[in-house]
Parts: C-alpha cells; structure tokens; sequence
C-alpha cells in the first residue's frame, strides 16, 4: 500500500463544517428556493450570521455598512455569494490560528498561512474579474482553499509536515519537492477533505490539482488561474505556505490567454489594493479579534 | 512654503522655488505640480529636499504594506528576499515577467517608505 493511502486510511474524524453550510448548499441547489428559506436556515447559527454580516459589510464586497440583514445579504451578494463567503468564514474559523512556540509552529505559522491563501484568493478573484468570469466569489473561494491540505497534515501527521518543512528549510526545496521525497500530498489531502465536505468539483479539482492541473477538465481554467494565482501571491511575497519558492508554473497555465497577455504592472497594483481591502478576512483567522469596523 | 526631503515628497505638491542643476538651468519651474514621475526623476537627479508651497501640513500616512516587508529595511535586503523566492522560477518566462514588475512595485514601496 503506498505511504498516502496508509496517510489516508489513519486520518479519522476529518474536521466537518457547520450543518448550516452542507444545507445551505443543498437549499442553493434547489431552483425554488427563496430568500426567505436561506434567512430562516441561517437564523439557527448566529455565530455564522455574525461573520457573514461582518464580512459583507467589509469593505472588500464594496456595501460597507449597508447590510444590516441576512435577507440583505442575499440580495446584494446572491445565493451562491452568500454561501461562498459563510463557507470562507467557516473554513477559517474551522482551524483557528495554531500554537506557538514549538518547532512546528516557526517553521508553519498558521497565521502567514491564512495570509497566503487569502491572498491566492484574492489573486483568483481579481483574475476572474478581469477575465470576465461569470463567478469570481467561486474563484476566491478556490483559491482560499487550495492549501487546505496542508493544516490537514499539521492536524493530523503532523510528523510528516515537520519533515517536508524541514527539507524546505534544510535543502532548499519547494514544498511540492520535499513532498514527493516523502511521498505525502497535501493536494490529494485537501481534496479528500473538500469532497467529504460535498463541495462542488469547481472547488474540489483545485485543491487536488493545483500543481498538475488535468487540461481536459471542465474546471480546468479555475484550476489553472489557482496555480498562477498560488505563484503570484509567493511572488509578490504575500503570507507563506511552507517553503521561501514558487512552485512550477506548468508552460499550458502560463500560456493562457488572460494570463500570458496579463499587465503585470496593472495586475499588481490591483491586487495590492484588493488585498488591503480582504484584511477583514485576515481578522477572522486572527480569532475576531474585537469588533471591527465595516468599511 | 516649506521645506520638504525628497524621501517625503507626495504627488500633488507645488514645488515654490524652480529646481536648478548645478549650471543653473531650470530643470522644473515654479509652481510645477509633482506628479510621481515627477518625484521620482527629483530623486534621480540627486536633491536633498525640496521646497514646495503651503502651510506645514503633514504627509498623508501612507496605505499598510502589502507583500514583502518593506518598513525599516534597505532596498538590498527586500531585494535579495525577493530574488530568493524566484530563485527557482528562472525558466519560466511568464514569472520572470512578474519578476520584473514586483521589484519594481516593491521599489517604489522601499522609497516611499524610506525616512519615515
């Protein structure tokens, strides 16, 4: 049996999300569904009403202050919008903000970890936007997730994270590298993970294949904007997920069309703003630190 | 009028006096308002500081950083950080390109952060 699936078969209890998100997916399914119905759903978890309200207020949906209600909520954000942010602040709720102190926890900060994949997300979204895309919050939630494996790995083998961090930090190598001399994958992990979740392929082909993105794949362009998002936000040195590298961008993502005619110059400056602008999600993996104010 | 470094010079300033070179010709004339090209070129030509109208208003604080460290830290070093991270990226063209477009971004960001 190779060494993944042995990884696999020992990881119990894979941390679930809150019943509201699997039934508020099942509920978007659902063409006859009404405003109403999704108020009343997310009226059983306040907690979750409190984040969503707190993040559709931020200035990064651009409504600062104007969503006092969930019924609100689902009319400036849509269906699909509503569940995409509750799922982004479940996620990152979902696995806190680590320990310190230890070995672990300098060489994988959790906290410059959510900087990073927010940061992935944000990149995913600003190039879904530009592209024109039908759904660029499906994007960032792609890209929000993609890493998701790897605080499987710190939750569950955490021996084998240590390793791989170590081979990064020791030799030099890129994640993906030190992961393949161990032959672990917090890709095929993250996967695992998102579709025990019932997340929707759109979601679940990036996280699993962001560094060999399947081109015949319906979702193949999300995957792809993922892997050049991953290595933008590395670039331009947001967050860490591991290792000081950027992965291999495969020649067939880099030569898309929307990525190979990019303006850096253009694409940066947008980020960077945008970026400042998701700080709110940087406060939820912080703990929720105090209020905040929208806007 | 008052006197301005040119670490701390902001788009949107009047300059009250002309700007000279060594052999007096006027390189920017009075009343010039500075764009960033105009303030970077004011670096480049080496002035010190600068006079530009106005009362002693205070800069605006500038936006929080986002990406590489940039406050307290010389250019050489954001430098060096950033050609580790595509140290492993040399042959692919389209990271190269963003390469180019990050060290410039970041420069202007070491600059404008410089003597803060």
């Amino acid at each position: 049996m190779s060494r993944m699936r042995e990884l696999i078969g020992r990881i119990r209890n894979l941390p679930t999300l809150p019943v509201v998100i699997a039934k508020l997916t099942r509920l978007l399914a659902d063409p006859e569904t009404s405003v109403k119905r999704v108020t009343r759903l997310l009226a059983e978890d306040q907690a979750l009403t409190a984040k969503l309200l707190k993040l559709a207020n931020s200035a990064y949906y651009g409504f600062a202050g104007q969503v006092a209600s969930v019924s609100q909520a689902v009319v400036m954000l849509g269906f699909g919008g509503v569940r995409d942010v509750a799922l982004s602040a479940s996620v990152i709720d979902l696995f806190g903000s680590g320990g310190e102190g230890d070995e672990l926890s300098e060489l994988f900060p959790v906290d410059r970890f959510w900087e990073h994949s927010i940061g992935v997300g944000v990149a995913c979204r600003a190039l879904a936007r530009s592209l024109r895309w039908p759904d660029p919050e499906e994007a960032f939630v792609a890209g929000l997730l993609h890493d998701i494996g790897k605080l499987i790995m710190l939750q569950h083998t955490p021996g084998d994270l240590l390793r791989v961090l170590r081979l990064c930090h020791d030799e030099g190598l890129t994640f993906v590298d030190a992961e393949a001399r161990c032959d672990v994958s917090h890709a095929a992990l993250g996967r695992l993970l998102v579709e025990q979740w019932k997340l929707p392929e759109r979601i679940s082909e990036p996280v699993g294949f962001h560094h060999q993105v399947r081109p015949k794949r319906a979702t193949a362009r999300v995957t792809a904007a993922v892997q050049f998002a991953d290595a933008f936000a590395r670039g331009r040195g947001v967050g860490r997920s591991g290792d000081d590298f950027i992965p291999r961008v495969q020649p067939e993502v880099a030569e898309m069309p929307g990525i190979d005619d990019l303006d850096m110059d253009v694409y940066i400056e947008r980020f960077d703003e945008e970026m400042r602008k998701a700080s709110v999600f940087l406060e939820l993996a912080g703990g929720l630190q105090g209020e905040g104010e929208p806007g | 009028m008052k006197t301005v470094r040119s670490a701390d010079l902001l788009p949107g300033m009047v300059l009250a006096e002309p700007l000279k070179d060594l052999a007096g010709r006027t390189l920017l004339k009075e009343g010039a308002e500075l764009s960033e090209s105009y303030i970077e070129r004011i670096r480049k030509w080496g002035f010190e500081d600068v006079a530009v109208q106005g009362g002693v208003d205070e800069p605006q604080p500038l936006p929080p950083v986002v990406g590489y460290q940039v406050e307290g830290r010389s250019w050489e070093e954001v430098q060096a950080e950033i050609e580790l991270r595509f140290s492993r990226s040399v042959d692919s063209y389209l990271m190269m390109k963003l390469k180019k477009a990050v060290l410039a971004r970041v420069r202007k960001l070491v600059e404008l952060h410089a003597g803060r």
